[in-house]
């Protein structure tokens, strides 16, 4: 989206005409005031508008300058850029399938890679896993890059920061792991939310090892303490990808954990679907918190079940006092046996809330062909006109019942 | 007696004018700061990628109010269906048009009328018919009565169903990215209830079923003075504001919300002309009173383009609309001026809004005519005089070009060398007519709000240029989402 080269100086210079424009403008405003008892018109104040006039025009030439011969140069380096990328990421294909056979592949080590060979090795290392990826790294290692992209990262600057934290994260060097984790206790938001999930891309290629001291505890343990917003933390946990597991089991197992995070962990298991985490996490179906209630339902809706034990609970909380857990808990009865959800959810075609009312048709409509008769019967002869246009609703949606009859229930012309 | 009058209201300009530029000059470095630094660093595509693979994403309700635009609502829905992003409805409200829209968007998009259980939440004009289309199950229209555009946007948040909604008008078209680079920000924070995003003119760029495909400077200076506008709004002004979390503004054009906290703070406002920014300055206030945490904030990344006026008439009608809008905006919340409940929204942002953009224009206009009587009755020298107008246009010249400079570094910026050539000029014709003719159609305006409030006035649009083919329908959608609290 943005060209990231030629902007400090383009910043520097907007700083530096900024400072000029301040002190410029200060004094014309403090010798106007000075002049007050001669009129603004008196020499010297003219003589300063004057220095300032040629100064800021200097100004001006000197930004249109940079500005045409960045947009020029920058045209040539696109184009070169482009054909160099092709060259490159050829060639590392080739190291990565080949090996220590690529020709090349030692003769280079002597000498620094260039940028775009790193960007296109990097670029490569999102998607190539495996031994390839592992060659790669190496390759990488070889030409002291990953050292590099550490030492940048802990750069006072942030511009250089942000930049070797993304490529570390591009790169997902176990070397860099623990960095990564100091990262998340920066001042910035910035950097702490690029770190957590440079440092979830990493875990989740590191081999998973036990213990208070392995990665997956020391993650844990950062996550835990660092100032991350709960979606930054999600995010960072679906990056573990098949990684996740163990970690969110001991995240729900902790009955110290705060509600943030065990929100964060139960809409992960949902959107991870790990089903073999569902009784874990029906634990917190009867939570005092509103939200978690409704994560645990959305949880089990997103994982396709309702394990036996949480029936009871999930019915019951179709009569919660809060809306959205209603909601969540209809989505989530159609995951309960037909007869069970059938009884469940007819009711709450007539909930106060429109949400409720919605989800339980939804829900209803996909029990099959048992629930989505009952539906019809709502549209065709509920006694409440909510029920009956919100049961056409959903026939409709569900290519259950055409426009014309859906016309002729509601009463449309 | 006079004479007095008049120097001393010279030292005043002289005072505001030095302030103006000085904070112009903070917003660039401030704006330069957080897009290049922080914007273009922190999401790659690959970690978009990441975001989209993983489900990490809230689903969009897309807004469309409209009103007689059969020229550009068939290209501006197309660009929307093809937005990169797997879960939005779209929602388009014919606000009683009078033209062909309704019927160009049966014939485009297959429409089937059919009945459409809705909320209340809002008030809103009587709807006559709902719509869904038979080949984009997630495009609905409504047609309903007129009832202005904010009253549009009440009847398609009734219908809307999902957590976040973009307001986007239809004349513009979004990047393919725009909707995942601004929720991912909703994502990240859940104190957010608003974001806003770069607009860009339309006008010139070569475009296809919907997307664009590369910006082009259009031929008319009229349409290049606005690129430069648009650029210094958004790069630098927002941006700018945004860091000091005190932005008032978020376009019409395109703005994206969370539905709650639109509907706990009522909706749109009726019968005003910039229920854009009335209903940002109405989340700010709300919230406030609430005491409850919250963030409203730009983002230059997800970019719309729009179509700017092409004539004088159309502009004309357009600024006077915006500023009327501003003053009434101004003049709803008035009580938040100056007042230290509101923290620097009342102390700084809104005392700027009232002096440096409400008031502006008529400052403008009466320090022209200042420097005029001043060289006439001897007490400004004329070489003074021209001495000062020319900073005057180059420290308008140089705030241009921090603005627009910061587009070269957009990857769709425009390509030729010649196109960035023409905007250095056109930031120098900007001041030789444009501008004046501006401030007084604004200072116009100022006269005229206690008389018009609420009048749109007519607009011309040339239409978004698009191919006839409909674009295939995106993926099946999970219809069912949460509302509040989730």
């Amino acid at each position: 989206m943005w060209r990231r080269y030629g902007d400090a100086v383009y910043t520097l210079m907007t700083l530096a005409i900024f400072g000029f424009e301040t002190i410029a403008l200060g004094a014309l405003s403090l010798s106007f005031l000075l002049g007050r008892t001669t009129g603004i018109a008196s020499t010297p104040v003219e003589g300063i508008l004057l220095g300032i006039v040629i100064s800021t025009a200097s100004a001006l030439a000197l930004l249109g300058l940079y500005l045409l011969s960045y947009h020029f140069v920058s045209n040539l380096r696109d184009r070169w850029q482009a054909d160099q990328l092709d060259q490159w990421t050829e060639w590392w294909v080739g190291l990565a399938l080949t090996g220590p056979d690529q020709p090349g592949a030692h003769a280079s080590d002597r000498y620094r890679l260039p940028r775009v060979a790193v960007h296109s090795v990097l670029s490569l290392l999102e998607s190539v896993k495996g031994e390839e990826g592992d060659r790669l790294k190496e390759a990488l290692a070889g030409h002291g890059v990953d050292s590099w992209f550490m030492r940048r990262a802990r750069s006072g600057h942030l511009t250089a920061k942000l930049d070797a934290i993304e490529n570390l994260g591009k790169a997902r060097l176990p070397q860099a792991f623990d960095q990564l984790l100091g990262l998340l206790h920066h001042a910035k938001p910035v950097v702490r939310r690029m770190s957590a999930r440079a440092a979830g891309v990493t875990l989740a290629i590191m081999p998973p090892t036990e213990g208070p001291d392995s990665p997956h505890a020391r993650f844990i343990q950062a996550i835990k303490h660092a100032d991350l917003q709960p979606g930054v933390v999600q995010e960072s946990l679906l990056l573990l990808e098949t990684r996740a597991g163990p970690i969110l089991k001991e995240l729900l197992s902790d009955p110290e954990l705060s509600d943030s995070l065990r929100w964060v962990a139960l809409e992960t298991v949902g959107r991870l679907g790990l089903a073999d985490m569902a009784e874990l996490a029906t634990a917190s179906c009867d939570h005092p918190d509103p939200e978690i209630r409704a994560a645990t339902f959305r949880c089990l809706r997103r994982l396709g079940t309702v394990p036996e034990g949480a029936e009871a609970c999930l019915l019951e909380a179709l009569d919660d006092d809060v809306d959205f857990v209603r909601i969540q808990a209809a989505h989530a009865a159609a995951f309960l046996p037909a007869e069970t959800a059938l009884a469940a959810l007819e009711p709450h075609l007539q909930d106060d809330s429109w949400w409720v009312r919605r989800a339980a048709a939804g829900s209803l409509a996909r029990l099959g062909e048992i629930g989505v008769a009952t539906v019809r019967r709502a549209a065709e002869s509920h006694p409440d006109k909510a029920a009956r246009e919100m049961a056409v609703q959903i026939l409709l949606e569900a290519d259950e019942m055409s426009p014309a009859a859906a016309r002729l229930a509601t009463g449309v012309a | 007696m006079w004479r007095s009058l008049l120097i001393g209201y010279q030292y005043v300009l002289l005072v505001y004018f030095s302030l103006l530029n000085v904070l112009y000059a903070l917003f660039s470095c401030i704006g330069l700061r957080a897009i290049v630094v922080v914007f273009a660093r922190e999401f790659s595509q690959g970690s978009l990628r990441d975001l989209l693979e993983r489900d990490v994403y809230k689903p969009v309700s897309i807004l469309v109010p409209a009103h007689n635009e059969e020229v550009s609502i068939v290209g501006s829905v197309q660009s929307l269906l093809n937005l990169q992003f797997p879960e939005f409805e779209i929602v388009v409200v014919s606000d009683g048009s009078e033209d062909e829209t309704v019927q160009r968007l049966i014939e485009a998009f297959a429409l089937a009328e059919q009945p459409w259980a809705t909320r209340q939440d809002l008030p809103c004009a009587p709807v006559r018919r709902t719509f869904r289309s038979l080949t984009h199950p997630n495009l609905i229209v409504v047609d309903k009565d007129q009832g202005g555009k904010a009253d549009s946007l009440n009847a398609a948040l009734n219908m809307a169903r999902y957590p976040l909604f973009a307001a986007v008008d239809a004349d513009s078209l979004l990047d393919g990215e725009a909707i995942l680079r601004a929720t991912r920000l909703f994502v990240e924070d859940e104190t957010l209830i608003a974001v806003g995003g770069t607009i860009r003119p339309l006008n010139a760029a070569v475009t296809e079923d919907g997307r664009i495909l590369e910006a082009r400077i259009p031929k008319k200076w009229l349409e290049r003075f606005q690129i430069l506008e648009y650029a210094r709004a958004f790069f630098t002004g927002r941006a700018g504001w945004s860091h000091f979390k005190s932005l008032l503004i978020i376009s019409g054009a395109f703005g994206l919300f969370r539905r709650t906290a639109v509907l706990e703070a009522g909706g749109f406002l009726v019968g005003t002309v910039a229920e854009d920014m009335e209903l940002v300055v109405r989340l700010h206030r709300h919230f406030r009173r609430q005491r409850k945490p919250y963030n409203i904030r730009f983002t230059p990344d997800p970019i719309c383009w729009s179509e700017v006026p092409s004539d004088l008439g159309t502009l004309r009608r357009q600024r006077n609309r915006w500023h009327r809008g501003l003053w009434e905006t101004l003049w709803t919340h008035r009580g938040m001026l100056g007042n230290p409940r509101y923290g620097r929204l009342g102390m700084v942002a809104v005392p700027y809004f009232w002096i440096f953009e409400a008031l502006a224009p008529v400052i403008e206009i009466s320090g022209y005519l200042l420097v005029g009587v001043g060289v006439f009755a001897g007490f400004v020298s004329p070489r003074f005089a021209i001495l000062f107008v020319v900073l005057a246009i180059l420290y308008g010249m140089l705030s241009s070009q921090l603005a627009a400079g910061i587009e070269t570094f957009l990857s769709n910026r425009y390509p030729r060398l010649r196109d960035r050539a023409i905007l250095l000029l056109a930031a120098f014709l900007e001041f030789v007519g444009y501008r004046q003719f501006l401030a007084l159609e604004r200072t116009i305006a100022t006269v005229q709000v206690p008389f018009k409030r609420g009048k749109w006035g007519k607009m011309h649009r040339k239409g978004i240029r698009h191919s006839t083919q409909t674009p295939p329908p995106p993926d099946p959608i999970d219809t069912e989402r949460e509302p509040a609290g989730v």
